[in-house]
C-alpha cells in the first residue's frame, strides 16, 4: 500500500488537473479563493501550480507574499521567455508554486489565439498534481478560453443580484462559445441556424430545448453537439454567504441551469468570509496558512472535499 | 384533463413513477425557483420565458397529480384555477391548515392574487402555504405572521388558533426546534 502510494507521489501524474475560477464579476473575492484553495491542495500533499491568469489585475503573489523581480506571464505570452515551467517560483508554502500575472501597469490583456494555444500545451506539460488558474473579471473570449479548457470551471457567486447575473451572463457565454468552436461541420451549424431562426416559434427556451429540437430533425449533428456539452461541467461557490438563506442560494441555482443547459452543475458550498480574511490581507500571508481553523478556510476544505470527490468518481468511471 | 407526458416529468425534474409527495416537492420547489423576486434565478430567463417556465410547470402538475390518486385537496384539478369554488368536504382545520385555508379562499371565491393584494404576502408563498411545503417556507416566525394575516383577510374565527396548528404541523414536518 505505501509502496504503491510512494511511487505515485514521486511521479505526478502526466497531465496535472486544472481548476478555473472565474465568475464575471470582479470584486466577489476570487483571487483570494484560489490562492487559498491552491494552499489547502499543497498542505494535503500536491504538487500545485497557481497561475495568475488575470492579465489585467494580477495580485495573486501580494495575496501570498511572494516578492516577485522576476518574469511573469506576460513574458511568456509574449515569448520573451520560451518555457512556462522556467517561470514557476516557489512560495512559503511546500509544494505550491507561482506563475506571477504581470505587474506593468498597461500590459496586453488580450493574447492571441496561438499564445493561449501555447499556453495550454505548456501548463498541461507541467510537473504538478493540480494547476489552478485565477480568471480575470469579465466575460471575454480570453476569460472564456481558459475557463473551457479547465476540467473544473469553477464560478464564484456573492448573494446580490448584480452577481448573480454577470455568473449568468459569463456561464450562457462560456455555453455558446463552447458549441461555436465546436460545430467546424457546415450541417451543425445549419441545424443550430434554422432551429435558433424559429425559437419563438418552436417554443425553445433553453440550451437543452435547443438540442432536443435538434435531435429530432438531425440527430448527427445533435449528437456531436451533445459530446461537446458533455463537456460542460461547471461548478458553483457561494462566497460571503453571511445569511442561513445564501447557502439555500447556491442549490437553487444549481437547479436552474440545470434545467437551462440540461447539465450537472455542482455546488461545491457555501464560504463565509470572517476576520482572518481582513488579517491575513494585512498580514499579506495566505489565510489557510495562518488561520487553518477559521470558519473561512473551514468552508474551503469542504469545497476541496467536493470536488476531489467528483474527481474521483469521474476517474473511477 | 390530459394524460401525463414524458416532459411532464422533465419539467419537474422527476423519473415517471416519483410519488405524489415528490412531485409536491418539485413543485413547490420550482414554483419558488421560478418566482419572479427569486434571487437566484435573476436575469436568468427574460420575462416571456418565466411565464411559460411556470406555465408548463402549472400545466405537468396538473396532468400528473390526478393521476397518483388521493393526495388531499390540492391533488384535485380545481386546486390550480384559484377561483373556482372548491367541490370536495371541507378539510379539517386541525390536520390539514394549509388545506383548510385553501378552502376557505376558494368558497370566499379570493384568487391568491386578490389574497396577496390584501395581505401583501406574495401569491407564490401563499400557495405554498397552503401546500404546507414547509421546506420552502420562510421562518416559522414569519410563517405565523402570514396564517393570522390570512386567517385575518379571510375573516376566520381565531386566527391564532389556526396559526398555532400550523405552526405544530410545520415544526413537526421539519424535525427542527425553534
Amino acid at each position: 500500500m505505501s509502496g504503491v502510494t510512494a511511487a505515485t507521489r514521486t511521479q505526478p501524474p502526466l497531465a496535472p488537473r486544472v481548476w478555473a475560477i472565474g465568475g464575471g464579476k470582479g470584486g466577489i473575492g476570487k483571487s483570494v479563493i484560489a490562492a487559498n484553495l491552491a494552499v489547502i491542495l499543497a498542505q494535503r500533499g500536491s504538487r500545485v501550480v497557481l497561475i495568475d491568469a488575470d492579465l489585467g489585475g494580477a495580485n495573486l503573489h501580494t495575496i501570498l507574499g511572494v516578492l516577485t523581480k522576476g518574469p511573469t506571464l506576460t513574458d511568456f505570452l509574449h515569448h520573451r521567455i520560451e518555457r512556462l515551467a522556467d517561470i514557476v517560483v516557489p512560495t512559503q508554502v511546500v509544494g505550491l508554486f507561482l506563475i506571477s500575472g504581470s505587474r506593468a501597469p498597461v500590459d496586453s490583456a488580450n493574447p492571441k489565439h496561438g499564445q493561449k494555444a501555447r499556453l495550454l500545451r505548456h501548463i498541461a506539460a507541467l510537473p504538478a498534481d493540480h494547476v489552478v488558474l485565477d480568471l480575470g473579471a469579465g466575460s471575454s473570449f480570453n476569460v472564456l478560453d481558459f475557463f473551457l479548457a479547465a476540467e473544473h470551471g469553477v464560478v464564484v457567486v456573492v448573494p446580490e443580484a448584480t452577481s448573480v447575473e454577470n455568473a449568468y451572463q459569463f456561464l450562457k457565454a462560456a455555453y455558446f462559445r463552447k458549441m461555436r468552436r465546436a460545430q467546424p461541420r457546415e450541417r451543425v451549424k445549419e441545424a443550430i441556424t434554422a432551429a435558433m431562426a424559429h425559437l419563438e416559434a418552436l417554443d425553445i427556451r433553453s440550451p437543452r430545448e435547443l438540442l432536443q429540437r435538434i435531435s429530432e430533425t438531425d440527430p448527427v449533428a445533435a449528437a456531436g453537439l451533445l459530446r461537446e456539452a458533455r463537456g460542460f461541467n461547471p461548478a458553483i461557490v457561494i462566497n460571503r454567504a453571511h445569511r442561513p438563506e445564501n447557502r439555500q442560494l447556491g442549490v437553487d441555482m444549481a437547479l436552474a441551469l440545470e434545467d437551462y443547459f440540461g447539465r450537472r452543475v455542482l455546488y461545491l458550498g457555501a464560504i463565509e468570509e470572517d476576520e482572518s480574511l481582513a488579517r491575513s490581507a494585512r498580514e499579506r500571508r495566505p489565510a489557510a496558512e495562518r488561520y487553518p481553523d477559521s470558519r473561512f478556510v473551514g468552508a474551503l476544505h469542504g469545497v476541496v472535499d467536493r470536488l476531489l470527490g467528483v474527481e474521483e468518481a469521474a476517474r473511477g468511471a | 384533463m390530459r394524460d401525463p407526458r414524458p416532459q411532464d416529468w422533465e419539467v419537474l425534474g422527476l423519473a415517471p413513477g416519483a410519488s405524489a409527495e415528490e412531485v409536491r416537492a418539485a413543485f413547490a420547489q420550482r414554483k419558488s425557483l421560478y418566482d419572479p423576486d427569486a434571487l437566484a434565478t435573476y436575469s436568468l430567463h427574460d420575462d416571456a420565458e418565466r411565464e411559460a417556465l411556470l406555465d408548463r410547470l402549472d400545466d405537468a402538475y396538473r396532468a400528473i397529480i390526478p393521476q397518483l390518486g388521493d393526495v388531499g385537496l390540492y391533488a384535485s384539478v380545481a386546486a390550480l384555477s384559484p377561483v373556482e369554488p372548491p367541490t370536495g368536504p371541507a378539510p379539517a382545520a386541525a390536520q390539514e391548515p394549509g388545506a383548510f385555508l385553501r378552502h376557505q379562499r376558494l368558497t370566499r371565491q379570493v384568487s391568491t392574487d386578490q389574497l396577496a393584494a390584501e395581505t401583501k404576502i406574495r401569491a407564490s408563498l401563499l400557495e405554498l402555504l397552503e401546500l404546507e411545503s414547509f421546506g420552502s417556507l420562510p421562518a416559522p416566525v414569519y410563517v405565523r405572521g402570514f396564517v393570522v394575516q390570512c386567517a385575518r383577510a379571510l375573516k376566520l374565527e381565531n386566527p391564532e388558533g389556526l396559526a398555532e396548528i400550523y405552526l405544530a404541523k410545520m415544526r413537526a414536518a421539519l424535525g427542527e426546534s425553534f
